[in-house]
């Protein structure tokens, strides 16, 4: 069993040998813990190393196991990184320092709308349906300029684009298509790379890294 | 005939052992200026980057910017290393020399043309690529890991990205390609690529791994 600081101590020399290659800084790129599904004493383990960033992707998941661990950690900040549905904006504002996942206006228009009620602005990623996925969330490729403005004249902070590469396929194509998109549209961050492909994520651009197995499983 | 429409080299590590013995020399001079670097650090870190790439990866790594008695001196050894030649990867010349007639080549490098031209003609091979040898500091403004450059060369050559195979041997420069679409092999063949190198590729997500250019031969079906 490998303890979680040297897993977290792994992870992080990876980004840095990553970030290094591309000649980026090691600290340009936030690691999010995906702890969606994970128990508070697996999330404990990784708090006590120190770390901060956790991903969730469900509004009741978040509010049964987080308030505990957050009276503990109140530095902690939670990632929206699923499908997130309009009438739960109230509660998302609430939870989470970051949402991941506006992929449509309607719910940009119920966050804007809980954002000026509560006084509370989360960075948003646009998620991006980048493969073109029939069931896959996000927006569509062309409507990211439309949906980049409309949150940049909302009182959120727009944090980067974010995008799910299709299953089974080599995502280096789809990641280097995000970042050219999000140059094209002076978008400066980029939530991509998860486990098995978080190197070559940040060799194309990755801001925010979301990491789940080599956060929380022996490898 | 092949079963791809064109193949693009990485220049560096592909075709002469240039990252070994520059990785040699960056070693002992970062050294020499107080940075103990070992030539196997040299590789981990700073192969396939060039131009303020390059600097930015050393100057964080060191913590420090460079003194300007390092870039006089990197000068020096490429200008020795231009005029008496690098040795070239182990087939690497044969295998060049046996492609087919009609398949379009081209080399796709960080380095600049005038060190691809200079050692191509050092290598007998002045004429093999014709014009198509393209610089990531020269012909795009984003070089790798930015797939601009592969698909600067496979316009050039007029064939469609995903009809061509790369040749890379840097973690650099796979991700680069496979972010191009290409059909990419990771050649292990060169001096500097230590055991565990394809292993390292693979973790990139690179499915064709070669040690030598027979292998190559074989995986681009040119047997």
């Amino acid at each position: 069993m490998i303890a979680a600081a040297e897993r977290l101590d792994r992870i992080h020399s990876d980004i840095a040998v990553a970030a290094r290659l591309a000649g980026r800084k090691p600290e340009t790129v936030q690691l999010i813990a995906v702890s969606k599904g994970r128990t508070a004493e697996e999330i404990e383990s990784l708090l006590a190393a120190g770390h901060r960033d956790f991903g969730e992707n469900r509004v009741q998941e978040v509010a049964a196991k987080w308030p505990d661990l957050l009276a503990h950690y109140p530095d902690v900040r939670l990632h929206a990184i699923g499908r997130l549905q309009s009438n739960k904006a109230g509660e998302a504002l609430a939870l989470f320092h970051t949402i991941h996942s506006l992929d449509r206006r309607s719910l940009l228009d119920a966050l804007a709308k809980e954002a000026v009620r509560t006084s509370r602005c989360p960075g948003v990623y646009l998620q991006v349906n980048i493969g073109e996925e029939e069931q896959k969330g996000g927006c569509a490729i062309g409507d990211i300029g439309a949906l980049a403005a409309a949150v940049r004249s909302s009182p959120l902070a727009l944090a980067g684009l974010m995008a799910i590469p299709p299953l089974g396929a080599e995502p280096a194509p789809y990641f280097a298509l995000l970042a050219k998109l999000a140059r094209a549209n002076s978008i400066a961050g980029l939530s991509i790379g998860m486990s098995g492909d978080f190197k070559t994520a940040i060799m194309l651009g990755a801001t925010a890294v979301r990491i789940g197995t080599a956060m929380f499983d022996d490898r | 005939m092949s079963r791809f429409a064109a193949i693009i080299f990485d220049f560096d590590g592909v075709l002469i052992e240039s990252e070994f013995d520059g990785n040699r020399q960056l070693a002992a001079l970062l050294t020499d200026l107080g940075h103990q670097t070992s030539v196997e650090e040299a590789l981990k870190h700073y192969v396939g980057l060039s131009g303020p790439q390059f600097v930015a990866a050393i100057e964080t790594r060191i913590g420090t910017t460079l003194p300007p008695q390092f870039h006089a001196r990197r000068t020096e050894q490429t200008v020795r290393a231009l005029r008496e030649g690098v040795a070239a990867v182990a087939g690497a010349v044969d295998f060049v020399r046996s492609l087919p007639q009609g398949l379009p080549r081209a080399v796709a490098s960080s380095s600049t043309t005038s060190w691809i031209a200079g050692h191509l003609a050092h290598l007998g091979l002045a004429d093999a690529f014709g014009s198509h040898v393209y610089s990531g500091r020269e012909h795009v403004a984003r070089g790798k890991p930015e797939p601009d450059l592969y698909l600067y060369a496979a316009d050039q050559l007029g064939v469609d990205i995903a009809h061509t195979v790369i040749l890379e041997d840097s973690e650099v420069g796979v991700t680069g390609a496979l972010a191009s679409g290409a059909t990419v092999i990771g050649l292990a063949a060169g001096r500097h690529c230590f055991d565990g190198h394809g292993d390292t590729l693979r973790a990139l997500g690179v499915k064709h791994i070669a040690h030598d250019f027979d292998e190559v031969r074989r995986l681009i079906g040119l047997d």
